[in-house]
C-alpha cells in the first residue's frame, strides 16, 4: 500500500505558533503523532505565511501542492485549522488529492470551496461557540452561516460545542478545537486515518 | 445555527464584531474597513486584544488587520504596558511581512506569470503598509516592534513552504 503522509496546516497568524509544530513539547502535534506515526514533523514541515490576505492563501495552496510533490507524498491526510482549511480547499481546486481532510473551525466562504472530486473524505469540525470563525468568514464572502458545508457520503459536519458531551460547562472556542482535551472528550481521534 | 453563548464577554464581543459588516468596503485586494471606522475600531480592538481570552484576542487581530496603519500604530502605543497584547501585535506584523521571504520564490520558474504579478503587487502593497506603520510609530515603539518581529523571524518560509531555522 502506498505511504500515507499526514500534515497539520495552521491558520492565520499562526506560522510562529507552537501548537502545530514538532517542538518537543506536549502540544497538539505531539498528540496527533501519538495517534499516527505518519505525521510529518521537524524542520521542513509545511507552513505558510499566515497573513490575513487572499493572495497568501492562494500561494499557500500552491506551496502545499509543491511541498507534497517535493516530499513525494503518495497519500495525503491533512488536519487544518481556520483559514488553513481554506488553503487546503484551494489546493483541492489545484488538483491536490486528499485521502482525508479534517477541517477544524473553518471560516466557510463562497470564495474558498473544496473540489470534492479531489477529496475522499472530509470531516468539518465546528462549534457554535467559536466566535472567530463567523466574523472571519463574514468579513469576506460567508457561505451560509459560515460554519458548515453540505453533508454528503464523503463530507460529515462534526458538531463539537463542548469539551465533552457530559461536561457542558466549558464551550469550545476557535483555538480550542486543536486542544487534545477536546479531541479526547469528543472522540475526534476516530477521524484520523492511522496508516 | 446560532445558539446562546453562555460567556457574556464572548457574546458581547460577537455582537460588536458583527457590526463591522456594515463598515466593510471591498477593494480589488479583498476586504478593508472604511476610513471612518478607524476610531470605532480602535475602541473595540483595545479591549479585545488585551483580553485574557485567546478567542477575543484573535477577533481583535482580525478587526485590527482591516484598519489603517496610523490606527494600528496608535493602538500599539496604547498597549505599551501590556506584554501579551504587544506579542499578539508582533505576531500579526510578522505574518503580514513574511510575504517578503517569498519575493524570489519558485513562481517565476514555474511559468505562473499571472500569479507572480499578483504576488508582486501584493508584496508592494505590504511593503508600503510596513513603511506607513513604522513611520507612524514613535522611536521607542518602533524599536520595540522591530525587536519582537525579528525574534519571530528565526525561521523562514522556504521555496516549497518548508521551514528552517
Amino acid at each position: 500500500m502506498a505511504q500515507l503522509t499526514t500534515v497539520i496546516v495552521h491558520g492565520t497568524w499562526a506560522a510562529s505558533a507552537d501548537w502545530w509544530q514538532d517542538t518537543g513539547t506536549q502540544n497538539f502535534w505531539a498528540y496527533i503523532k501519538s495517534l499516527t506515526s505518519t505525521l510529518h514533523g521537524g524542520t521542513g514541515a509545511y507552513s505558510w505565511t499566515g497573513a490575513n490576505q487572499h493572495a497568501d492563501r492562494v500561494f499557500a495552496a500552491h506551496d502545499l501542492v509543491q511541498w507534497c510533490s517535493a516530499h513525494q507524498v503518495e497519500r495525503l491526510q491533512a488536519i487544518a485549522h481556520s483559514h488553513g482549511v481554506n488553503v487546503c480547499f484551494i489546493a483541492s481546486q489545484l488538483g491536490l488529492r486528499f485521502e482525508n481532510l479534517i477541517a477544524l473551525a473553518c471560516p466557510v466562504r463562497i470564495d474558498y470551496l473544496p473540489d470534492m472530486r479531489n477529496v475522499d473524505s472530509l470531516f468539518n469540525v465546528f462549534s457554535e461557540y467559536d466566535n472567530v470563525q463567523t466574523p472571519t468568514a463574514t468579513l469576506g464572502a460567508r457561505r451560509g452561516e459560515g460554519r458548515t458545508l453540505g453533508d454528503s457520503s464523503v463530507l460529515v459536519n462534526r458538531h463539537v460545542p463542548t469539551f465533552t458531551p457530559v461536561n457542558t460547562a466549558q464551550s469550545v472556542g476557535h483555538s480550542d478545537v486543536h486542544e487534545p482535551a477536546v479531541w479526547q472528550g469528543n472522540n475526534l481521534d476516530r477521524l484520523i486515518v492511522v496508516q | 445555527m446560532e445558539t446562546a453563548e453562555r460567556n457574556p464577554e464572548r457574546l458581547f464581543a460577537r455582537d460588536v464584531v458583527a457590526t463591522y459588516d456594515k463598515l466593510v468596503v471591498r477593494d480589488e485586494d479583498g476586504v478593508v474597513m472604511s476610513r471612518p471606522a478607524d476610531a470605532v475600531m480602535m475602541r473595540d480592538v483595545l479591549w479585545l486584544i488585551m483580553s485574557p481570552d485567546p478567542d477575543l484576542r484573535e477577533m481583535g487581530l482580525y478587526v485590527m488587520s482591516a484598519g489603517s496603519p496610523r490606527m494600528q500604530a496608535e493602538l500599539y502605543a496604547r498597549v505599551r504596558h501590556d506584554e501579551q497584547a504587544r506579542s499578539e501585535f508582533a505576531r500579526f506584523v510578522d505574518a503580514e511581512l513574511r510575504i517578503h521571504a517569498r519575493d524570489n520564490g519558485p513562481w517565476s520558474e514555474s511559468g505562473k506569470e499571472e500569479l507572480l504579478l499578483r504576488w508582486t503587487v501584493a508584496a508592494r502593497a505590504r511593503h508600503e503598509w510596513e513603511g506607513e506603520l513604522y513611520a507612524a510609530l514613535d522611536d521607542i515603539d518602533r524599536d520595540d516592534l522591530r525587536r519582537r518581529v525579528d525574534e519571530l523571524r528565526w525561521e523562514k518560509v522556504g521555496d516549497t513552504g518548508g521551514r528552517s531555522r
